[in-house]
């Protein structure tokens, strides 16, 4: 139970550090925040091969609980994030490209481009 | 200046502006592929024109305007608006919660449970005086905390609406402040720096009570929208909201003596279904909702005063089927609670024990057949577990039925809290997203979207497979 409860625990810290992440989003800072989730999910996993020797017990649960505000609350800031560049983006399209016959943001299509500093 | 070559100095002027405009389009189109180019707007100024003065008019070229700038400082606001309506979601749940005691040690639950341990009294003891006694004196407890649930909801439904008339001044104040700036943009302060940061200072304050959408007009003017409808304030006009208490008519209410619910208009414009978020959503919500639900309106009754008006009925209907002794005729039994009857979303407020009763006229005896001694007070005495639905409220039992009502809200404000700490975050980091985009090349910009968009699907997968993994967690530990 006790190595059940530190899973949790560890991967409630884990989810936690990702949202303090999520709130300064750059790539790089993404970057980061898929690892602690990806070991998150390890640890979760992990979890699942151990015998859960007390279930209905009141400290597990609470803390599984609150794993489960930290996700959610790390997927509305990735979400949020995700829907500010997603909308610029859909911005930029009707600026360059106007709009398709239903309203929508033309579909600009973008060459790949390479980028050389030094 | 001679009129001839005044006109052909403004005539050059207004060819030079539309040149920059020229090269300003020819530039978005060369980047019309390019990832992440924001298209950039060259605005035109108008001249003064006064023949008297010697001004001709015609048009100058003004900033080249970045779009992107207001596409964060909106993000950056709409975030605000959703913080605006968290905190003040939470703080006015937290006060309907503090009504609602389920400790069982205060409040209408601990009255119910005195009421029904003295029906068990009186049913081991049907003849007794002091029994009798206290199942009035218990009855009227259960009435008093009625009465005081519903007027403790009546004070937090009064603080409502003061915060609403404050939330309407602090709305109207800021508007009008708005205003004001654009005439000072008008009157030339449209590249002056400070004038920007006041307007945007300005924008953010009222973002916190309402949702707007605020957009620059080629003269420097600010235009802002309620929720992209309404206008609060165009040029230098701001348009006043107010606030108003009443009674709705379409449809028909079908409680026209229920609570009024709360409107606010813009000129003779209804806009309340314009506000859904932001301190003043929160508020309207609240108002027109939340309490509602426990109080009643127009249009229900509301879950307290139902409440109120079953346990009446039902004990008073019991009580009147009983005997009060086994004399020939016998004497039935008489009702003890009263409430004002023409007002179905008032009964908890007017709920008492009829004062005439006395306790030897509270019928014990069931007539049957066959009559049954203490039937009657057994009857009442099952209130506290009922066995079937008699004596129950939506098949639970009333103090089940009170501690429903609590949990609701109970709930509703644990997700007031949590929404709150996220929407705290939200804002940090439109706010982020804001600096971020400040002061970065174009370029540097269209390169990080393509990164971002990478790094976003990524992410988004590992919380889908996080989630069910928690979920599957949660419902192992809760197998027992």
């Amino acid at each position: 139970m006790e190595d059940n409860l530190k899973m949790i625990e560890a991967a409630c810290s884990d989810v936690r550090q990702a949202s303090r992440l999520l709130c300064s989003p750059s790539p790089a800072q993404l970057d980061r925040c898929a690892a602690l989730l990806q070991a998150a999910v390890a640890r979760l996993k992990e979890r699942r091969g151990l015998p859960d020797a007390q279930r209905g017990a009141a400290r597990p649960l609470a803390e599984a609980l609150r794993l489960r505000t930290a996700i959610r609350r790390a997927g509305a800031l990735l979400e949020s994030a995700a829907n500010y560049h997603a909308a610029w983006r859909r911005l930029i399209d009707a600026m360059s490209g106007g709009y398709a016959p239903g309203g929508a943001p033309a579909v600009v299509v973008r060459p790949a481009r390479l980028c050389l500093r030094g | 200046m001679s009129g001839l070559s005044a006109a052909m100095a403004t005539a050059a002027g207004a060819l030079e502006a539309y040149d920059r405009v020229l090269e300003v389009t020819q530039n978005n189109v060369d980047n019309a592929n390019t990832p992440g180019y924001a298209a950039q707007t060259q605005t035109l100024e108008a001249l003064p024109f006064d023949l008297n003065s010697g001004a001709l008019g015609g048009v100058s070229a003004g900033e080249v305007v970045s779009a992107r700038d207001q596409y964060s400082e909106q993000a950056v606001r709409s975030a605000t608006t959703a913080l605006g309506a968290a905190n003040q979601n939470l703080q006015s749940l937290t006060s309907v919660q503090s009504v609602f005691d389920v400790t069982g040690n205060s409040g209408l639950p601990y009255a119910l449970n005195n009421l029904f341990q003295s029906f068990s009294a009186w049913a081991q003891s049907p003849t007794g005086t002091v029994e009798r006694q206290s199942v009035l004196d218990q009855a009227s407890a259960v009435a008093s905390a009625f009465q005081q649930t519903a007027a403790q909801l009546g004070q937090v439904r009064q603080g409502v609406e003061t915060q609403l008339q404050q939330t309407v001044d602090a709305v109207n104040q800021l508007t009008a402040q708005l205003a004001a700036l654009n005439q000072q943009v008008a009157a030339g302060g449209q590249n002056d720096a400070g004038l920007d940061a006041q307007v945007t200072s300005t924008l953010e304050t009222l973002s916190q009570y309402v949702d707007i959408t605020a957009s620059k007009q080629s003269d420097g003017a600010t235009t802002v929208l309620l929720n992209g409808q309404a206008p609060l304030v165009m040029g230098t006009s701001a348009y006043q909201l107010t606030y108003q208490l009443a009674e709705p008519q379409d449809p028909p209410p079908d409680y026209p003596q229920g609570p009024p619910s709360a409107s606010i208009f813009s000129g003779d414009n209804d806009v309340t279904s314009q506000i859904t978020t932001g301190s003043l959503g929160a508020l309207l919500d609240v108002e027109n909702r939340v309490i509602p639900s426990y109080l009643g309106n127009a249009y229900q009754p509301g879950n307290l005063n139902t409440m109120a008006q079953q346990f009446a009925d039902y004990v008073n209907q019991t009580l009147t089927s009983g005997d009060i002794d086994d004399r020939n005729p016998p004497q039935a039994g008489v009702a003890i609670f009263t409430y004002d009857t023409s007002n179905g979303a008032d009964v908890a407020a007017t709920m008492a024990v009829d004062p005439t009763v006395t306790s030897d006229q509270l019928a014990a005896i069931d007539p049957g057949p066959p009559p049954v001694a203490n039937g009657i007070a057994l009857q009442l005495a099952a209130l506290a577990n009922p066995q079937s639905s008699d004596g129950e409220i939506e098949n639970v039992s009333y103090t089940e039925y009170f501690g429903q009502m609590a949990s609701s809200v109970g709930a509703e404000l644990s997700a007031a809290t949590d929404n709150q700490q996220t929407q705290q975050s939200t804002v940090a980091q439109a706010q982020d997203l804001r600096q971020q985009t400040s002061g970065v090349s174009l370029d540097e910009e269209a390169m990080t979207l393509v990164q971002f968009q990478r790094a976003y699907e990524a992410n988004s997968h590992l919380i889908t497979i996080l989630d069910e993994l928690t979920e599957d967690a949660i419902n192992m530990l809760l197998l027992t």
